[in-house]
């Protein structure tokens, strides 16, 4: 076998350590990061791979548990062990869906990819195989109009980069426990949910409605049309109207029933409004302002943070296998869970958005008990943002969405086929580059440093009226975050879209995995792809508020060692790697608690050191196309 | 017929979603195409792939231009990786043109040449269904053996994993006999906490699947009218689903369950949920699943529309006609529904041939429509742009427990016209002068006890080489292996005396059950409905003392078992010229590995049943054609050319009331019956013959 490939490495042998726990989970069986029982066979093999001596036994050890231990578990652990090892931190992670093309397309395309790889011998001689946008649903599903959303690669990409770089579970603490990690889970899910409400605004849609009572059906089903390589099974749907009911499957040790869920949930509401929850000594944690939501965010994930685990329970991670086991509770049919059981397919699920949606008003319940942020908390004295604009295509305040062909080199993940490049074209959301330009005043004598922030939300909601903005607030999607130097005098900000702080380069997630070498400054998977930076409008334009704030950076700054580490973009979301989160304020500040009295609207909101204007968001509905593939026949 | 045609033919049987022009017969042989074959995808690339798959063959087949090219248009209504099925009208009504158009291909080269450049431009179970009905129907391919369509598409019969593990053992290990059998789990479609999990074994069963198929082959409901229009067609549909209910409540009260109820009410909630874990290659998707307590919807697809009211109305008009005792045909003419010709009207009525049912305006299309209402009952709108689930394809339905009960329904509405029938009287039952004096059926080995039948869990395997697209071309032998049930051969035994001059019988076996679930006596009339056809022979009875024997594996309602797992390729062509007449043959019957049923650890008691009949009354007239090899299993699948052979109606004596009170004093008032009881062990236990 070995003979026709081009390059050979050698493998030391060492004394191989007991794998025997992380092999109870079957090759042939589906992996979830929201099982226990596998959380904890993930992180016995992530403890093996942390704690190897060298990185050559880290690669025996690996070479061997390979053939070994179910695939995905695998890849899931030897990824977080990479992550946070010190000799292997910066190393090159492939991105998941090509390792794993199964989980991010139709697999109708695996049989198509399959026959071009068998039947065309010469790698440079293949074509893409086209993916059609419609596969899951057509158009009498009307929550099928978001697919590009829930279905992109890149949003399912950073869905499971994120659990990778903050596992819910791991041997050592310290993986598990990095700053704000609890916090970071109710902030990422909430950008999550005001994007995908963005969308749906976008597509004449209401706002996602959470899914707060477990005894209704759900009346939305979802077949996501995509088959397990690793099971060779389909992910199985979930039926319209169904009804959710008590799990109790011993073979995933798992058992939960719908009660627990309440009970839980009415804890977790109780030490909300009682403002502190009580730890394992029953001693009491005061949810104050500073880290009540990092303490909530730990107990609602329910990882290894959690401040007590029996009182609190496992809430988001049961809901997620409440809803992922609903077609066979009790593993009468031998079935695994469906999409919502996985990090890296859950966001295809409408249900994700509903259920997501609750868990942000558990949140958003606790914040709006915090007292508002008075004007002194909002201002930078002497800091005055005279006027902010977009530009794009030569327009001002004009952006425009398109829809556009990329190509994505999925051979890794295709198995005992021929060897070279296999390519899958899909169609995404794109939007044309802009830039900020933001003019600011510094009336005082002094050099001042701002951390600009920026967001992005909707000025009208569903029924077209004019939002209060103690709706608007909770629909303000992050665009950017970044530390500028205001000299004194007048001074003029220009920031380009693609620099953004929340999103990963377009080539991260497209990229050729043969041209490494040119993306070296592109590290880290984890962030919202690019390419869904800004909402997708509407044809006739959708109007929305950018907003800008200039804050002090000597009250916002984390003091930490300025090392220049490689990982430094997508910080808003995914944090810097080892080191502390780079704002002191809460995340999603100004705009994370209720507005104060008198602040009814936007516009009376704002101080000095900010500014909104009017951005339309126009989508062309059109296609970028890549060169034209003969037809498939 | 040359040997080139021959290999080509055989070939388009052979790894069917590769296109033509790859290698097949584990690598050895590929088909040069003219250069307006090559499908637009490959058309720019013709030297390309053509040298990369014509190095190292030991034979090239060159294929003549058409010489009239087809217009296709007619098959672009199913995509190439959409699901084909055989319930669904419009895709029956495209089969139907493109068997028209094998069919009429003027010489068998032409039609090796047209087969050729259809293949890769049809959905490619269309393609394999219409081939293999004008194969099994062209006058110059009959003797072309059609592959088991399990070998086919493996993975309609096969868990899915099955195939990953088979590419993994093809690519890392180059020689085949290196290869380890690759093991399908037995039970991997649930578990034990759902009862209707017992009989996984019998509804999964690789034979008794591609038997369905098979059938659908022989007796397509859509096509031209000599195809379609066989003998008596209408009454073996009614007939071949009769059995394989009765086998199945069989099989029921061997595992503790009770009789199938039938699906007569579609608006209630179906409580069986199905979740079949099979992989379709031709769309790589998984048949969908049906959840526990779906609610049965009307359809309404881009292709294909049904209520739930169109099939009670049917059913309604179906059931008044047997009331009534006659139908009404489209020019409003009453045919009445007689003893000899009633099953077969009712049968091409409810199967809904619309070439041969009587009125197919009026009385509908009953039986298929029942199917596509459950096989879309998880995306009847289409709203989630999902396929059919296993009920819609003929390869699955039979997986799946509502099967069983649909068709228990379609049978309470067959039997209870035959029920309406007169019960045979003494002259339609006797056979004057014979007497069947001592019956048995005994395992081969002498020591054992006589009229003890065994059955137990086998490990077979199965080449899945020939289905296996896009993998190593240099396969020879991918086996995979599975566990099925299996009975040890027995033979019959029986002691008749003729008391007059010589003359011909017809022995006719059966086995009833005794008792049901609960351990219940059954009365006759359940007795009769649930009989299981053994076997149907022509006996020679000299005056006198007659000793009859037969072997199980003689059955006429089984093929043998090595006949549904034979590997396909060149290196198994026998050579000899009888060898290969009795290789090729009909792959419809009933699987040998399941001609008993299981039976239970200690030992279920049947009444094992034979009955010798006046064969002068049975036997038919038929053409004076010669016998060709494909006569076994005719008795669910008739006779290949010709017409059924036998004048009774099918399931004689059993299919009509009888005159006594149970099967005892049947068998004391003709002594050209007996019954002994026979008891049927199983033993859980797996042989290893894989």
């Amino acid at each position: 076998v070995s003979s026709a490939s081009e390059k050979n490495v050698q493998v030391k042998e060492i004394a191989i350590p007991d794998l025997s726990c992380s092999m109870r989970l079957g090759r042939s069986e589906q992996f979830s990061i929201f099982l226990k029982s596998h959380r904890k066979m993930a992180s016995h093999l992530i403890e093996i791979f942390t704690k190897m001596q060298t990185v050559d036994e880290l690669q025996s050890v690996a070479v061997y548990a390979r053939d070994r231990v179910n695939p995905v578990l695998f890849n899931y652990a030897l990824s977080v062990a990479l992550l946070h090892r010190p000799d292997t931190k910066d190393l090159e992670l492939p991105a998941f869906a090509q390792t794993f093309p199964d989980r991010f397309i139709d697999s109708k395309m695996l049989r198509s990819m399959r026959e071009e790889s068998f039947v065309v011998e010469r790698s440079a001689a293949r074509l893409p195989v086209v993916s059609s946008v419609k596969y899951t649903a057509s158009d009498l599903d009307v929550e099928h109009r978001l697919w590009y959303f829930r279905e992109d690669l890149g949003v399912n990409l950073h869905h499971w980069h994120w659990h990778l770089v903050y596992p819910i579970e791991a041997p050592d603490r310290s993986i598990v426990d990095k700053d704000r990690r609890g916090e970071l889970f109710y902030y990422m899910h909430q950008q999550i949910i005001a994007r995908y409400n963005a969308e749906r605004l976008s597509n004449h849609m209401a706002r996602v409605q959470p899914f707060n009572n477990l005894d209704e059906p759900i009346a939305e089903g979802y077949f996501p049309k995509m088959d397990s390589l690793v099971a060779s099974r389909a992910y199985p749907p979930r039926f319209d109207n169904t009804r959710l009911s008590d799990v109790d499957r011993p073979n995933n040790q798992l058992r939960v029933g719908i009660d627990d869920m309440k009970r839980w949930r009415e804890r977790i509401y109780e030490a909300i409004h009682q403002g502190y929850v009580l730890d394992t000594n029953n001693e009491k944690i005061v949810l104050d302002d500073a880290k009540g939501i990092d303490i909530l965010g730990n107990i609602i994930e329910a990882s290894d943070l959690t401040p007590n685990s029996t009182l609190y329970g496992d809430f988001h991670n049961m809901g997620h296998i409440l809803i992922a086991y609903s077609h066979d509770p009790t593993n009468k049919h031998l079935e695994y869970a469906g999409v919502m059981g996985d990090a890296s397919t859950a966001m295809r699920d409408p249900i994700f958005y509903k259920w997501h949606a609750f868990i942000d008003n558990m949140f958003q319940e606790h914040k709006r008990l915090l007292s508002p942020y008075e004007k002194q908390e909002l201002s930078f004295p002497d800091v005055r943002v005279e006027s902010i604009q977009v530009e794009s295509q030569g327009q001002v305040n004009r952006l425009t969405t398109f829809w556009q062909e990329s190509d994505v080199d999925m051979s890794r993940g295709l198995d005992f086929v021929p060897r070279g490049h296999v390519l899958a074209r899909f169609t995404h959301l794109q939007h044309h580059e802009f830039s900020y330009t933001i003019k600011v005043e510094n009336s005082s004598e002094a050099t001042r440093y701002g951390y600009v922030r920026i967001f992005l939300a909707p000025k009208l909601d569903d029924r077209n009226a004019p939002m209060l903005l103690e709706q608007q607030r909770l629909m303000m999607v992050e665009l950017d975050k970044f530390v500028v130097t205001m000299p004194p005098g007048s001074h003029t900000i220009t920031r380009n879209s693609t620099e953004s702080s929340v999103t990963i380069p377009f080539e991260r997630t497209f990229r050729n995995l043969d041209k490494l070498e040119e993306l070296q400054n592109f590290l880290c998977g984890c962030g919202w792809p690019q390419h869904m930076l800004i909402p997708k409008g509407r044809p006739e334009g959708l109007r929305f508020e950018l907003f800008v704030m200039v804050s002090n950076y000597e009250e916002d700054k984390v003091d930490q060692t300025v090392a220049d580490c490689g990982c430094s973009i997508a910080a808003s979301y995914c944090g810097l790697r080892d080191r502390l989160y780079p704002d002191r304020k809460s995340m999603g500040f100004p705009f994370d608690r209720k507005p104060r009295r008198g602040s009814e609207i936007l516009e009376n909101f704002l101080t000095p050191n900010m500014c909104a204007v009017e951005v339309i968001i126009t989508h062309e509905d059109r296609t970028e196309k890549l060169r034209e593939v003969p037809a498939r026949s | 017929m040359t040997n080139t045609d021959l290999k080509a033919l055989e070939l388009m049987f052979q790894r069917p979603l590769e296109p033509a022009f790859t290698t097949r017969d584990s690598g050895k042989t590929v088909l040069e195409l003219p250069d307006s074959f090559y499908t637009d995808r490959y058309r720019n690339d013709t030297e390309e792939v053509g040298n990369r798959f014509s190095k190292d063959v030991d034979l090239k087949i060159p294929i003549q231009e058409l010489s009239n090219v087809p217009s296709l248009e007619f098959t672009k209504k199913i995509g190439l990786k959409n699901q084909f099925s055989l319930f669904n009208n419009r895709h029956r009504e495209i089969a139907s043109e493109l068997i028209t158009l094998f069919m009429s291909a003027p010489n068998l080269r032409q039609f090796v040449s047209l087969s050729v450049y259809t293949k890769d431009r049809v959905n490619p179970v269309l393609f394999q269904y219409a081939y293999a009905v004008a194969v099994a129907h062209r006058p110059d391919t009959r003797e072309v053996p059609i592959t088991n369509i399990s070998q086919i598409f493996p993975s309609n019969f096969v868990e899915p994993s099955a195939f990953r593990d088979a590419r993994q053992e093809a690519s890392v290990i180059g020689e085949s006999g290196a290869r380890v059998h690759v093991d399908i789990p037995q039970n991997y479609t649930a578990s034990d906490r759902e009862d209707e999990q017992r009989l996984a074994y019998f509804r999964e069963d690789i034979g008794v699947n591609s038997h369905h198929w098979h059938w659908h082959l022989v007796y397509p409901t859509t096509g031209p009218t000599e195809v379609v229009n066989k003998d008596r067609r209408g009454e073996l549909f009614y007939y071949m689903h009769h059995q394989i209910l009765a086998r199945y409540n069989v099989e029921r009260f061997c595992n503790n369950l009770k009789k199938v109820q039938p699906l007569n009410n579609l608006r209630v909630e179906v409580p069986e949920g199905y979740f079949p874990k099979i992989l379709s290659s031709t769309n790589n998707r998984t048949y969908p699943a049906r959840v526990t307590n779906q609610k049965l919807r009307d359809v309404d697809r881009h292709d294909g529309r049904v209520e739930i009211s169109d099939v009670e109305r049917w059913r309604d008009r179906v059931l008044a006609a047997i009331d009534q005792g006659y139908v009404e045909d489209s020019s409003g003419n009453r045919i009445p529904l007689d003893e000899v010709r009633g099953i077969d009207i009712l049968g091409n009525m409810i199967e809904a041939s619309p070439v041969l049912s009587i009125n197919y305006n009026f009385y509908g299309n009953l039986h298929n429509e029942g199917h596509n209402i459950i096989s879309f009952a998880h995306d009847p709108d289409y709203r989630h742009l999902e396929e059919f689930g296993v009920m819609g394809d003929v390869t699955t339905a039979m997986r799946d427990p509502i099967f069983y009960r649909w068709h228990g329904f379609i049978d309470t509405v067959f039997n209870k016209f035959k029920t309406r029938l007169n019960p045979y009287n003494a002259g339609e039952l006797n056979f004057d002068g014979i007497t069947v004096d001592y019956i048995e059926a005994k395992i081969g080995k002498s020591n054992t006890k006589a009229n003890t039948l065994l059955t137990y869990w086998q490990k077979s395997s199965a080449d899945l080489a020939a289905g296996l697209d896009f993998g190593p071309t240099t396969d020879r032998n991918i086996f995979a292996s599975f566990t099925h049930l299996q009975n040890a051969p027995f033979t019959y035994t029986f002691n008749v005396t003729n008391n007059g001059a010589r003359r011909t019988g017809t022995c006719r076996i059966f086995i009833c059950p005794k008792v049901d679930e609960r351990n219940q006596a059954l009365n006759l009339e359940e007795q009769r409905l649930l009989a299981i056809e053994m076997d149907k022979f022509t006996v020679d009875l000299v005056p006198g003392e007659n000793t009859i024997r037969r072997q199980s594996t003689e059955s006429s309602v089984a093929i043998p078992f090595e006949r549904s797992f034979r590997p396909v390729g060149a290196d198994y062509q026998p050579k000899a010229a009888d060898e290969l007449a009795r290789f090729k043959f009909c792959g419809c019957g009933w699987p040998q590995h399941l001609l008993l049923p299981k039976g239970n650890a200690q030992g279920m008691v049947f009444d094992l049943f034979v009955m010798i009949s006046d064969y002068s009354q049975d036997s038919v007239e038929q053409p004076k054609t010669p016998n060709d090899a494909c006569s076994t299993a005719y008795s669910f699948c008739g006779l290949k050319d010709k017409l059924y052979p036998d004048r009774r109606t099918m399931g004689y004596p059993f299919d009509r009331r009888l005159p006594n009170a149970n099967l005892t004093e049947l068998v004391g008032a003709f002594g050209n019956m007996a019954k002994t009881d026979l008891r049927i062990v199983f033993n859980d236990r797996v042989i290893d013959k894989a």
